[in-house]
């Protein structure tokens, strides 16, 4: 399956309004608002927490904003077009089979180790429901299907009708050349809240997901190639911090920290 | 437990903070004895390295006892004696499995950061900002190892502190600057920089094989080091005579076969080419101050090899490009892969072919690492490299 979409195949494909056709197999996980909101505030609070450094102030401009202010620029030339739903697409090699990726994937109550906004994903009859942190503490819930299930290949799912974000998306689990392990492709559509207002805020902010995806796809490499979700001593707090050990106490090794501040 | 902590561009302070813990099933806790301050420290401290936050634990070369260590972690044990590598590498990815540590695509929690400002992102490193993974360092009482399964190296205990430390940067990342030379019996290799890095790249390349080493700099008590301990066989300081001239007399007009930059993007120079970097990089338009690397270019011999062992964070300007491709030159670089050097150079220690410590002027107590700082970075006192005594 060609894992490379154009540019043109996109908008169409974004284009559609949800839910999808009977038989397509573009189906989705949910990528809230939510998150958009809360990675776009970390940046911020980052930023305005740094400006007294000259350093730091040079790694926003340089490192943070102007290689956002890039993508954003291109996601959203990308997006134009689009009717109100917003696609985000990351692809990350890692060092294992596609059949054990395609596992650990499969069973889908793993996906809260490694996606950051997500709390919980129960599985029962065949559905699944899934739970969300929002932005100010509210929690999203919305349940979902599978839709395509091709072993060690490629796997997708959307949200059953009523989702507050009607969402869709899949994963093609492809052998890297090389003996590289797994080339994993990651591609998910969401509708926006909010009418056309939350529509446009979100596609202004349409690179933020694509780099909390990306993250989401490195804890999933480094659980799936060293075993856990690596901490440092920044990373296990929420929001920007020092890099000295933490007074808290974190007991035990879980990946319930591994929401990287960024 | 007390610890060196970056305050700010020349402010770092001593504080007391919490003890480390284990986060992850591959952490040690290690209890440090000795600590020396990095030339890239330097950069820090400048605050040319972006991504600092106030009250960041500095420090990547350490060594001490093991205390703790994570469930994951079964080749160590409480009271070993090791020494940490710098760059945190997983042993796991395609990275670590080709042996290239400092690119180990697990251990940077913000890779996504890293990846905006250089295309993808290295490994992280202890104590050297966020963009490189916001883990504390270790010029502190304790300091908490990840990966510590593949990283610390156990070290014999005839050996002293001051012998191995630099096994945990500095020794291996001269020797990568001279292995990059491929260097060939009857070769000239010259150095740029007779710092620690400087010292011991030039006392590698005689290791390996050069016939000549050459060591460029402006502290006459530094070059007087590299010709009496570091192996040079001539150096040259930049204030009295013009290098690429002197060069060429060293080597017959032919110019070094190999260049190795040990300066990195604070380099100092003269005339209207240096005015301009310092004002571009007053001005924040260029980070990066690359004197030392333009003149290695200059000066190598068609064919040759430039390594930079140097550290560069972001972009240069007037980069001599048309000096590497017409006359055929190779560029090298890189963080070095400081895991797969530590066992051979800690075998050339014990069999006495080098002893790495001769580079250590200071040595303070952890408490005084704002005066240790200081020294380095004023060149003051002789200074060359300080070591502190954290227990």
């Amino acid at each position: 399956m060609n894992a490379i979409v154009t540019a043109k195949k996109n908008s169409e494909l974004v284009s559609q309004r949800l839910p999808p056709p009977a038989g397509s197999s573009w189906v989705g996980v949910g990528l809230g608002l939510a998150e958009v909101v809360l990675l776009g505030s970390a940046i911020q609070s980052y930023r305005s927490r740094n400006g007294r450094t000259k350093g730091t102030a040079w790694a926003i401009g340089a490192a943070a904003v102007g290689g956002l202010m890039a993508v954003r620029a291109r996601s959203a030339a990308r997006q134009r077009h689009a009717l109100g739903g917003i696609r985000i697409a990351k692809s990350i090699t890692i060092n294992r089979s596609p059949s054990e990726v395609y596992e650990y994937w499969r069973d889908l109550r793993h996906l809260p180790a490694f996606i950051s906004y997500l709390e919980s994903v129960t599985v029962d009859h065949g559905q699944s429901t899934w739970r969300a942190k929002g932005p100010v503490g509210v929690t999203l819930e919305w349940r979902a299907e599978v839709t395509a299930d091709q072993r060690d290949e490629h796997l997708a799912w959307r949200s059953m009708p009523g989702a507050s974000i009607p969402n869709r998306g899949q994963v093609r689990f492809a052998h890297a050349a090389g003996n590289r392990g797994t080339q994993l492709s990651v591609e998910l559509f969401y509708e926006p809240p909010g009418g056309p207002l939350g529509a446009a805020f979100a596609r202004l902010l349409g690179a933020l997901p694509a780099l909390q995806l990306e993250s989401d796809l490195r804890r999933l490499k480094q659980i799936l190639e060293t075993g856990e979700v690596l901490h440092s001593d920044a990373s296990i707090h929420t929001g920007p911090h020092p890099a000295r050990p933490s007074s808290q106490k974190f007991a035990g090794t879980s990946t319930k920290f591994g929401k990287a501040g960024i | 437990m007390k610890a060196t902590c970056w305050m700010g561009k020349r402010d770092v302070r001593v504080e007391t903070v919490a003890d480390p813990q284990i986060l992850n099933a591959r952490d040690a806790i290690v209890r440090v004895t000795s600590t020396a301050i990095c030339g890239s420290d330097l950069h820090l401290y400048n605050g040319f390295i972006p991504s600092m936050e106030c009250g960041d634990v500095l420090g990547h070369e350490f060594m001490g006892e093991v205390m703790e260590v994570g469930p994951g972690v079964t080749n160590l044990r409480a009271g070993d004696r090791v020494v940490v590598p710098f760059p945190i590498a997983c042993g796991n990815c395609a990275a670590c499995l080709r042996g290239t540590t400092s690119l180990c695509e697990n251990s940077n929690p913000n890779a996504v950061l890293a990846e905006k400002l250089w295309g993808h992102s290295p490994c992280g490193i202890y104590g050297y900002s966020h963009l490189l993974g916001g883990f504390a360092g270790g010029q502190a009482e304790y300091v908490r190892v990840p990966f510590a399964d593949i990283g610390p190296l156990k070290v014999p205990a005839h050996l002293s502190d001051e012998q191995v430390l630099f096994l945990s940067d500095i020794f291996p990342t001269g020797y990568m600057g001279a292995e990059m030379c491929d260097i060939e019996p009857g070769e000239v290799v010259a150095v740029w920089g007779a710092g620690p890095v400087g010292q011991l790249a030039a006392a590698s390349a005689k290791l390996l094989g050069a016939e000549r080493v050459i060591v460029i700099d402006r502290f006459p008590y530094r070059l007087q080091m590299a010709l009496t301990k570091g192996g040079a066989t001539d150096v040259i300081n930049y204030e009295q005579v013009d290098v690429y001239e002197a060069l060429q007399e060293l080597t017959g007009g032919r110019g070094p076969d190999s260049c190795i930059d040990a300066v990195g993007l604070e380099s100092h120079g003269h005339g209207a080419m240096y005015a301009m970097d310092r004002t571009k990089q007053a001005l924040m338009l260029e980070p990066d101050r690359p004197l030392a690397l333009r003149q290695a270019i200059r000066c190598c011999a068609n064919g040759g090899v430039v390594a930079i062992s140097g550290v560069y964070g972001g972009l240069i300007d007037n980069f001599p490009i048309g000096a590497v491709v017409n006359r055929s030159l190779t560029l090298r670089s890189g963080q070095c892969h400081a895991h797969r050097y530590m066992k051979p150079l800690l075998a050339r220690i014990e069999r006495g072919e080098i002893d790495p410590s001769f580079i250590i002027t200071h040595q303070l107590p952890l408490s005084e690492a704002a005066k240790g700082y200081e020294l380095f970075h004023k060149k003051l006192d002789g200074c060359e490299k300080v070591v502190l005594k954290a227990a």
